[in-house]
């Protein structure tokens, strides 16, 4: 049973020496107050001095040690009585026998409390210690960057822009443009982990630290998204941002951030970055693998196709313009030899009834495969199709703004046609902005509603535009202005859309560049039409 | 008839054959038609032939392989190939092998007229 408080180790040796001087004090004064109890008779409750014992004792005992003291020190007290008057006492001096317990008793009680409570916040105090304890090995050793950002200077920033009468902080920023710097130097890191320091180009831990300026490019789009979701006090967000590194080298990351609930804390708020760089990097190769694959496998179809068919439709055709030519010359004869002339156009017949069967045959064989339709958002549509070229439209500095205006109804397509349309357009709107080395590289996607039954889809860039003699001749198969082009792209394109009982158009802007534009009927079910349906129009089959 | 020369057609194709036998005609010439290289090789009277108009892709033997067959009979260079498969190679093959014209599908027929006379008119 442990009655002293401390443990060895526990306490250093001037601490030792003052534990025990005030041990050997305690001691001496129970002595002491014993002796004048037990052998004077002073007519008050000396006992009550034990008291003083206790509150002595209580700075090294345990909580067993200060009941076990609480007592010795009333057997001594009791002791005293009996030795000093006996068992035949007057009450007053048995009532200050009694007041002497009853101090006593009460002292020792609140000790016991004063010792578990503080047994019981040093437990709590050790808990704390070991949950920052682990928060700071999860912090350092994460392969996900963190960093402490101190944002109660933005919270100022902010609380002065709102006493200002600010609530909208979009529109404030577009009228403000020195807000997204003010905003990047209100913002400081306070501590950030080793993966953090690898992304910001392998730099020491201090220099990482301070306003985030230098890593946080100010059109940074998290940045802003950041700074707004805190504004309105929402608890969480999430964005993919850029940060630019030591030598100037920028990454893609992943950002995320949970804001305190009730806004305190905040000069230590954690921030989590990953690193998408190469994932998005991989996603666009993949991307361009993709489209590579469907350009090529689209052309080699279209291209084996038409040799089968133009190899089919030779014969028939060669046989017909030699009989053609036998005829004529039957019917020029002098004297014209109709019945030779007669057979030749027999001939003739039945030559092109041949290319026509072959014809019939082809298209009922196009018509067999079906097509799906399904109800299509294009504003999602858009979204995906802008983030698949995101890479390329990066690498070739160009901006693609998606303008949506208000919410359209769904279109009935088929979505992965839409989507190779769209990157059809928007691919062609980079190339010829790069072969002309336009100075101002922007692509606008436009979506807005046309009358009641239609919607329309825009792609509008900032190229050369097309020249005029051109201009009627861009959907045609094989037109094409590419030096390795096809000419299929527009052309499939355009049937494409047409097969959904939309139109394809283009115009040269007023300004720069060009736009295509794609309108689609919503909501009535048209029964798609086969590539092959489309180019013949008013075939005799349908 | 401008000469007493006949002219072989050599091609699987009906209509083809039919064809180019009309108007062969109508300019004056005799020909002989042959839906095979094989049909060809088996006619008795092959000697009486000046000309052979043939076909590259056929069921059977093909146009260059008659053309190997016939390498050292007097005929050789007197092979016009029509073909719509106008690939370089086979078109080398066939003017190494000593033919003396490669035409496309649909032929032209001006310019085959024109070939005829200079092979077989001064005759």
């Amino acid at each position: 049973m442990r009655l002293w408080k401390w443990q060895a180790g526990d306490r250093s040796a001037t601490q030792e020496q003052n534990d025990v001087a005030m041990a050997l004090t305690a001691l001496s004064n129970a002595a002491a107050v014993f002796i004048i109890d037990t052998f004077t008779s002073i007519e008050s409750a000396v006992a009550v001095f034990y008291v003083i014992v206790m509150l002595m004792a209580s700075d090294f005992l345990t909580r067993r040690g200060i009941v076990a003291g609480g007592a010795l020190c009333a057997a001594l007290c009791v002791t005293s009585y009996f030795v000093s008057h006996g068992v035949d006492d007057d009450l007053a001096t048995f009532l200050r026998l009694v007041g002497s317990l009853s101090a006593l008793a009460i002292t020792t009680a609140l000790l016991f409390k004063n010792e578990t409570s503080r047994l019981e916040l040093l437990a709590s105090h050790n808990q704390t210690r070991r949950s920052e304890y682990r928060y700071r090995s999860i912090f350092q050793q994460s392969r996900i960057a963190l960093w402490e950002q101190d944002l109660t200077e933005l919270k100022t920033l902010l609380d002065r822009l709102r006493a200002d009468g600010v609530t909208d902080i979009a529109k404030y920023a577009r009228n403000n443009p020195r807000f997204p710097a003010a905003c990047t130097s209100a913002i400081r890191t306070v501590a950030v982990n080793e993966a953090t320091l690898e992304i910001l180009g392998n730099i020491t831990h201090d220099q990482a630290l301070g306003p985030i300026g230098r890593f946080i490019p100010h059109d940074c789009p998290a940045l802003f998204g950041f700074v707004k979701a805190f504004f309105e006090g929402q608890r969480r967000y999430e964005a993919k941002g850029r940060i630019r590194d030591s030598h100037g080298n920028e990454s893609v990351v992943l950002l995320a951030v949970e804001f305190p609930e009730d806004q305190t804390g905040l000069d230590r708020i954690v921030v989590g970055l990953v690193d998408l760089t190469q994932h998005e990097a991989a996603q666009a190769t993949m991307m361009a693998a993709q489209t590579e694959l469907a350009r090529a496998s689209r052309a080699s179809t279209v291209g084996a196709l038409s040799a089968s068919i133009a190899h089919e439709l030779n014969q028939p055709l060669g046989a017909l313009l030699m009989n053609a030519e036998a005829c004529l010359r039957w019917l020029r004869r002098d004297p014209p030899d109709l019945a030779a002339a007669g057979k030749a156009a027999e001939r003739m017949m039945r030559d092109g009834q041949r290319a026509s069967e072959i014809v019939k045959t082809t298209k009922a064989m196009l018509a067999r495969t079906p097509v799906a339709t399904e109800k299509i958002d294009l504003a999602p549509l858009v979204e995906e199709t802008k983030a698949l070229l995101e890479y390329e439209l990066d690498r070739q500095s160009v901006s693609l703004e998606v303008r949506t205006g208000a919410k359209l109804p769904p279109v009935p397509a088929a979505k992965s046609e839409l989507q190779q349309v769209l990157i059809n357009l928007i691919t062609n709107a980079m190339q010829a902005m790069q072969e002309a080395r336009s100075p101002t590289r922007e692509i606008a996607v436009k979506l807005a509603s046309a009358g009641h039954s239609h919607v329309s889809i825009s792609v509008s860039d900032t190229g050369p535009g097309i020249s005029p003699d051109s201009l009627d001749k861009v959907f045609a198969p094989y037109f094409t202005t590419k030096p390795a082009g096809m000419g299929m792209g527009l052309a499939i394109c355009k049937s494409t859309i047409e097969a959904r009982g939309g139109k394809l158009s283009v115009r040269n802007n007023d300004g720069a560049g060009a736009t295509f534009q794609i309108v689609l009927p919503v909501g009535i079910e048209v029964r798609p039409k086969r590539l092959y349906d489309v180019l013949q129009a008013g075939g005799p089959l349908h | 008839m401008k000469s007493n020369c006949i002219i072989a057609i050599v091609d699987d194709d009906e209509a083809i054959r039919e064809a180019l036998g009309d108007v062969l005609r109508s300019y004056g010439y005799e020909s002989r038609a042959f839906s095979s290289a094989e049909d060809f090789l088996t006619y008795g009277e092959r000697s009486s032939i000046d000309c052979i108009l043939l076909d590259v892709k056929m069921p059977g033997l093909s146009g260059l392989e008659l053309q190997e067959i016939l390498r050292d009979s007097p005929i050789s260079n007197r092979i016009v190939f029509m073909t719509s498969h106008q690939e370089d190679i086979i078109r080398d093959t066939a003017v190494n092998g000593g033919a003396c014209a490669f035409l496309g599908k649909p032929v032209d027929m001006e310019l085959l007229i024109g070939l005829l006379g200079r092979l077989l008119g001064n005759r």
